[in-house]
This record gives C-alpha cells, structure tokens and sequence, in this order.
C-alpha cells in the first residue's frame, strides 16, 4: 500500500476509507489510533512535491493526530467528562463522514454502470449530443507532428523580425576611472572641469563611467563637486585631505 | 399545401409515432405525442406497446426506450459496437472519478450547494463542477438562503438521458450508511498504548 501515490485517492476521505477498509471490520468498530497512524505514516513517505499539492490531506493529518493523542495518552486528571465526551465526538464526526462519503462513492460506482449500458442505446448522428464534452479529450485526428511543425512555421514567417538582442552587459571598471580622474585632477592642480575631462574621453561609455567614478569619488569624500546653475558644468575638486597627495585609495 | 395525415386506425398511430420519435431530437412525452397524433393517451400508450412488441423482433434493429419522461428510438444496444465507427471521431472522455462522485451527491441531494458538496467528499469541487456543467449533465438552480446566497446546483433532462432514467425517481436508493452501534455510543478511547494492560476507559453514552 505504501507504494501507492497520492493520486490514486479521490481526497482524505476516500483515503482514510481505504484504510478503514483494510481493517475489515464494521467502520464503527475500527481501531481509529491504527488508521491514524497509517494515514499520517502514508504522508510522511510521500515526497515532498506531492505533499505541497496536498492541502486537504494535511488538515485532515492534524485532526487525526488529536484523534491519535486521545488513544494514546491517559486521561488528565482534570479532564472533564464534558471535554471526554468532546473528543470521542470528534471522532464520531469523522467516522460519520467517512461513512457519508462511501454511499456517495458507490452511488457513483452504480451511475457509472447505468451510463455504460445506456450508452449502447444509439441515437441518430447529428442531433443534439446527449454528452457534448468539452473539445479538448485529445489531438484531432490526422495530427502529426510534421503539421505543427509547418503550422508553427507559417506563423513565424507572419510575424514581424524580433528586434535585435540588447547588447551584452558590459563591465565597468570603476576603479580604473576613478584612478584616472584622480590623475586628471592631480595634474590639473586638483581642479578640473568635468566637461573637459569628458572631452578627452572617446564614447559615451566613458562619460557614464567617468560620471559614475565621480558619484563614487563624492560618496568616498575624496572629491567636491560644484555646479553653478542647473545643467551647467561640473566643477570638479579633489577635498582637502593627505590622502590624495598618495596614489589612489582602493575603492571601498 | 400539404395535408396533414391524421392516424385513423391504430397501425396507423404506430407509423405515426414511428416516425415521429425517428426525427425527435429529445426523448417525447406521452402528451406531446397525443397532441401531434390527434390521440388520447390509452391510444398513444395502445400504440407505443404495439411499436415496442414489433420491434422486439430478431430481424429489427431499433427498440423504444422510455428515458426523461418521454420515449426515444435507440438502437438495440448488442448493435453498439457495429455502428462505433459511424457515431463520430472518437467518444467524449469518460467521466472523472470525481466528476463522478460530485454527480452522485448532486443527483440524491439535489438541489445542492458547492459547499454542502466539498463537504461530503472533503475536496475542492470546483473544477468537478466545471466538468460536469460544461457537459450538460448539472445546471443551476437558483440560490440558497442564507450568507453569501450560494448558488444551487441539480442535475438536468441530459442526466437523466445519460444514464437512461425515465425521472430521479428511478435513481437507485442510495446505499445505507452503517450506523454506529449501540445507539448514541461514542467510540471508546482506548488510553495508553495497546501492550499496556488495563480497561479501556469508556465515556458514559448520551443520554
């Protein structure tokens, strides 16, 4: 049994029925702290997968574990007859249940029989279907797979060209540009302007980057950026401070 | 203009009704068949009884089935497998296990909630409903009392037609729940693990 996947079972119902079946025995005399372990022995062998998909079967393990405990553990001596009387009708719910479901499951067994055998009774083609499924219970006929093939095709060739793939990432090299502004900026008597530092530079790459090296720089505390009026040039500065006057700092 | 051909004589009901119930789409009531046949309904039954016995014969391959509160023509069902490539590509998929089981408890509990059904089978029945009312085999029927005025659910005239029932009377009775035995005992709890000696402790019955 323990082989079995969850999917075989219609639900926790259909599950514990099982295993109250198993026991032979009249469904009211069963011995629920048996059927309780099995259940919960059945869950844990299941992988993990299967168990996520499987909501319904854990409430019921955690109702079957409190079934469990009350079989398992004596009577507290504060327990009263009332609290007594409310788990042993826990239980009877339970058993109640399982029994309810089974008569649906074998009335449902018997429908099934009676539709098999009407459905030798042939009525004429082409008048309302007594059954009309839904379409999708499998492929059309004649389907192969060279007809996807050329039907995937076709819409491929209607469709407009993908656009080109955006260029790969490139790497900045941070460090490398802000040790080359600081060498502007030294050889510049520790002034310069961003404009004219950009100017030296090729691709609009490098400006980002530089841009970039002088965000970091700021954040660093090692450089002071002016900027008379909105969009103007950037004033660049390197802060008083020795550090400077040493070959670059590492980055932090 | 065409005349309308009244049946005069009794054989000449059953052509009638012959050829009626061959063009029907759904199963015809008895009244139905009075009011198109000019006949009362001894004559209409008189009829049908005359078509079913000429029918019953070996060299015939139609029989008359009383299905939905009407009657149909169908083909006698040892012929089933002759005419299997003629009744369209392929059958429609059967009927889940669930489909199955939400149709049972919608066929005896009718008119019955969505919840009123996860209860009963301890699953979610959404999509065992969906199944079933895209096939025709359930409908809604209004809603119930009470909060959030759930919807109602029943089986409809093609139920009865796929499982070839005259009316939900003719649904067999539904299997007996095993009561619990001696009345109103709740079962015992049987404390401390099997191997250990001592009375089970019983709880007092209700009164």
């Amino acid at each position: 049994m323990y082989q079995v996947r969850l999917a075989v079972f219609e639900g926790p119902l259909d599950l514990l029925l099982h295993l109250i079946e198993q026991q032979q025995v009249d469904i009211w005399q069963v011995s629920m702290a048996e059927v309780a372990q099995q259940y919960l022995d059945f869950l844990s062998q299941l992988p993990a997968v299967e168990l996520e998909e499987a909501g319904e079967y854990l409430v019921m393990a955690a109702l079957l574990v409190r079934i469990k405990a009350r079989h398992l553990l004596p009577p507290r001596a504060e327990e009263t007859d009332a609290e007594e009387e409310d788990e042993a009708a826990l239980e009877a719910m339970l058993l109640a249940r399982v029994a309810e479901y089974r008569r649906y499951k074998e009335a449902a067994a018997a429908l099934k029989e009676l539709a098999a055998a009407q459905a030798l009774y042939c009525r004429r083609p082409g008048r309302a279907g007594v059954q009309e499924a839904p379409a999708p219970a499998g492929p059309p006929p004649g389907l192969s797979v060279d007809k996807l093939a050329a039907a995937w095709a076709a819409v491929q060739a209607r469709r407009p060209p993908a656009p080109p793939p955006p260029p790969a990432p490139r790497r900045v090299n941070l460090r490398g540009a802000m040790g080359r502004l600081i060498v502007a900026l030294r050889r510049a008597g520790g002034r310069l302007s961003f404009r004219r530092f950009l100017s030296r530079r090729a691709s609009r790459w490098d400006w980002i980057v530089a841009f970039l090296a002088v965000l970091e720089l700021v954040r660093q505390g090692r450089l002071r950026v002016r900027q008379p009026a909105p969009l103007a040039d950037l004033h660049l500065e390197l802060s008083a401070g020795s550090a400077e006057a040493e070959a670059p700092r590492q980055p932090g | 203009m065409e005349q309308t051909f009244i049946p005069q004589t009794l054989h000449q009901l059953v052509a009638a009704l012959e050829a009626i119930l061959f063009v029907s789409p759904e199963p015809v009531a008895e009244e139905e068949l009075g009011r198109l046949t000019g006949w009362d309904g001894a004559g209409v039954r008189a009829a049908l009884e005359l078509l079913q016995e000429r029918m019953a014969a070996d060299d015939r391959g139609l029989c008359l089935q009383r299905v939905d509160g009407g009657w149909q023509l169908a083909t006698k069902p040892h012929l089933a497998g002759l005419l299997a490539p003629l009744l369209g590509p392929r059958p429609p998929a059967p009927l889940s296990q669930a489909a199955l089981e939400t149709l049972a408890i919608i066929a005896y509990r009718q008119p019955v909630t969505r919840a009123e059904i996860e209860q009963l089978r301890g699953v979610r029945a959404e999509s065992a409903l969906q199944s079933l009312l895209d096939r025709g085999l359930v409908e809604e029927a209004g809603r119930a009392d009470g909060p959030g005025r759930p919807i109602l659910y029943r089986t409809t005239r093609q139920f009865l037609q796929w499982c070839g029932l005259h009316s939900l009377a003719d649904l067999p009775p539904l299997p007996e729940a095993p009561q619990a035995g001696p009345a109103d005992a709740l079962p015992a709890a049987s404390h401390g693990p099997p191997e250990a000696g001592g009375p089970p402790h019983s709880s007092p019955a209700e009164g």
